[in-house]
């Protein structure tokens, strides 16, 4: 049976339908992630799971035991805010122990606990300082280590890196999946960002318009994404209709949308025979733009009125193919995957 | 160079037009005769010595602190309440209750009087001419202050994110009020209160109104020697500012010390 198991949850803000119908399961020891754009019902889905939001209908059962109407200081969840939402007026070492205060554990044991946490999130040597005197990583570090200090059964982070920058968000990313398998916590991570999702994921859900519309393990979603939806969020895939591939290269497909990632589209210069050995169609189009993305050139082609998107690696012994020149792109027939 | 001479220079000036008045007052309060020259012909203190050995003084003084600390106790004690769940339980009332709070903004003093003595000189609740009627008036003469600061430092620190955490961890929602949100608005309602007290301290107009000379406030009794003599009057106002002063002071003080014993507790 799965650790967490969420059926039927419906809930809705007035008028507007935010969670239609979702449902869910999530091993123990998993740690799984709510990707979608803002507003497709993934935060309330959390908070629904935290006992901050209540369910319309539908249950939540965590272990076998049915937690959805439970406040939430009966649920032994942990969570991990946005904003951190650290205690301003307590150091780290009490926003930390707050938990446990609250719940009379015993002194010693508060100090040993929080000692031990602080040591696994390398802050040692802050215990004392006030969340203000703390960069943004340090501040995240602490509101980690605060929900997972008292061993919840679940731990729920809403977006907790989205507001750290690029090298630091990396960073604790690596750090987080360290910590949830060594920790062996069953977690719930919500983000829009769906390369933060792939890192740290056992199994993506992807939500939209308040339904998950696609769940899996980061590689199945990536490269077999079901819907023009989940193809365009998950990656920045090429969406075609059997017309448009008609058009540009007459050949001639099962009526209905293709999804094309751009790393699988191969370039030649127009003048040079294609000489790809897989089987597939060549476009013509001349080059619009290319921007260099670190370790893959970006490459804008436009055949009659469709724009392609080319991911080429970025090796040096690779020709730069200048904007406005005349291009051939190779598409290999089964990597266009049916959307329907 | 030039321009932190100019920066400096515009500060002084500030700084000149804001004491100068007061150092006047002083120097009038402690001359004996200040006609005709720049600066007083001859100094004492006696009307200081007057004015401290003056019952009437002194106990007006007393009342006028006493309707102060009640009016600003009540305040604070419901109002904190009353804006933490309206903020964070009842945002839709929030608007209606803005509009009310800001009303006495809009009606003037004398209207304001009036109405309350028409209304509390019969029935059900007759305080008409007794001191309640100036506690209660001085109660909603501070609440656009205290509403406006007790608010505005519950958004400053994101509340209702703090006590959903708080809650998550465990804490009841009094535990988690009492522990985390209240500590970190001390500053906010102690700015407030300061502002409400000394606007109630110099309160003259309802003071006069409601109760008059049955119950004399500070306010109340500097009007009526204000005729008898100038340096006399000169040495309450120089008193009163000095009052604000130190109680301001008294009260920052305990803000603060409310705040390092809360941490002190934590640390312990």
């Amino acid at each position: 049976m799965s650790y967490v198991q969420i059926e039927q949850a419906f809930k809705k803000f007035s008028d507007t339908v935010v969670l239609e119908h979702v449902s869910l399961e999530v091993q123990n020891g998993e740690l799984v992630t709510l990707l979608g754009p803002s507003g497709c019902g993934k935060s309330t889905l959390l908070r629904c799971i935290a006992g901050l939001e209540t369910l319309d209908s539908g249950t939540i059962k965590v272990n076998g035991k049915e937690i959805s109407h439970l406040p939430p200081q009966q649920r032994n969840v942990g969570m991990v805010f946005q904003s951190y939402a650290l205690f301003p007026n307590m150091t780290v070492f009490n926003n930390i122990a707050f938990g446990l205060k609250i719940n009379k554990m015993d002194k010693k044991e508060i100090e040993k606990k929080v000692n031990q946490i602080i040591d696994l999130v390398h802050l040692s040597g802050k215990e004392l300082s006030y969340p203000h005197e703390l960069s943004g990583g340090q501040q995240q570090r602490v509101a980690l280590a605060r929900a997972i200090v008292s061993e919840p059964k679940i731990l729920l982070l809403d977006e907790p890196l989205s507001a750290l920058d690029a090298k630091i968000r990396k960073n604790l990313q690596v750090e987080l999946r360290h910590i949830q398998k060594k920790l062996n916590i069953t977690m719930i991570f919500v983000t829009h960002d769906q390369e933060e999702a792939m890192t740290i994921s056992d199994r993506i859900f992807v939500m939209d318009q308040g339904k998950i519309v696609q769940s899996g393990k980061p590689e199945e979603i990536y490269v077999s994404p079901n819907s023009k939806f989940v193809a365009s969020f998950i990656g920045s895939y090429n969406v075609l209709t059997h017309t448009d591939i008609n058009q540009l290269s007459d050949e001639t497909l099962q009526m209905g949308s293709y999804a094309i990632r751009p790393e699988v589209i191969e370039l030649f210069e127009d003048n040079m025979p294609s000489i790809s050995k897989r089987p597939g169609f060549g476009v013509k189009g001349s080059v619009v733009n290319m921007t260099v993305r670190g370790n893959v050139r970006r490459y804008e082609i436009k055949s009659q009125d469709v724009l392609l998107y080319v991911d080429e690696l970025n090796v040096p012994h690779k020709p730069i193919f200048p904007e406005g020149l005349h291009i051939q792109a190779w598409i290999p027939q089964q990597e266009c995957i049916f959307l329907g | 160079m030039k321009k932190r001479m100019i920066h400096f220079l515009v500060i002084l000036m500030i700084g000149l037009y804001l004491l100068l008045p007061v150092a006047a007052t002083f120097l009038y309060s402690i001359s004996k005769m200040w006609s005709n020259t720049i600066l007083p012909s001859g100094y004492t203190f006696s009307w200081y010595q007057e004015l401290f050995t003056d019952p009437r003084f002194i106990a007006a003084l007393g009342r006028s602190l006493w309707i102060c600390i009640i009016s600003l106790g009540l305040s604070i004690l419901t109002m904190v309440v009353t804006v933490f769940v309206i903020t964070l339980y009842l945002p839709k009332l929030e608007r209606f209750f803005q509009a009310i709070v800001m009303l006495p903004y809009a009606i003037p003093g004398v209207v304001a009087a009036v109405a309350l003595i028409k209304t509390y000189s019969s029935g059900p609740i007759v305080i008409s001419g007794t001191v309640w009627i100036v506690i209660g008036a001085y109660y909603i003469h501070i609440l656009p202050y205290m509403y406006q600061g007790i608010r505005n430092s519950l958004r400053t620190i994101d509340a209702k994110r703090l006590m959903e955490a708080a809650e998550v961890l465990g804490a009841s929602k009094i535990n988690a009020f009492v522990h985390v949100v209240l500590p970190n608005i001390i500053p906010g309602i102690q700015v407030s209160s300061l502002l409400s007290f000394s606007i109630l301290f110099g309160e003259f107009v309802l003071a006069n109104m409601l109760v008059g000379g049955q119950y004399e406030t500070i306010q109340i009794y500097l009007m009526s020697r204000l005729q008898e003599n100038g340096h006399f009057s000169s040495a309450i106002v120089i008193t009163y500012f000095v009052i604000i002063l130190i109680l301001s002071w008294m009260m920052l003080k305990l803000g603060t010390r409310l705040q390092n014993k809360e941490r002190k507790e934590q640390v312990s």
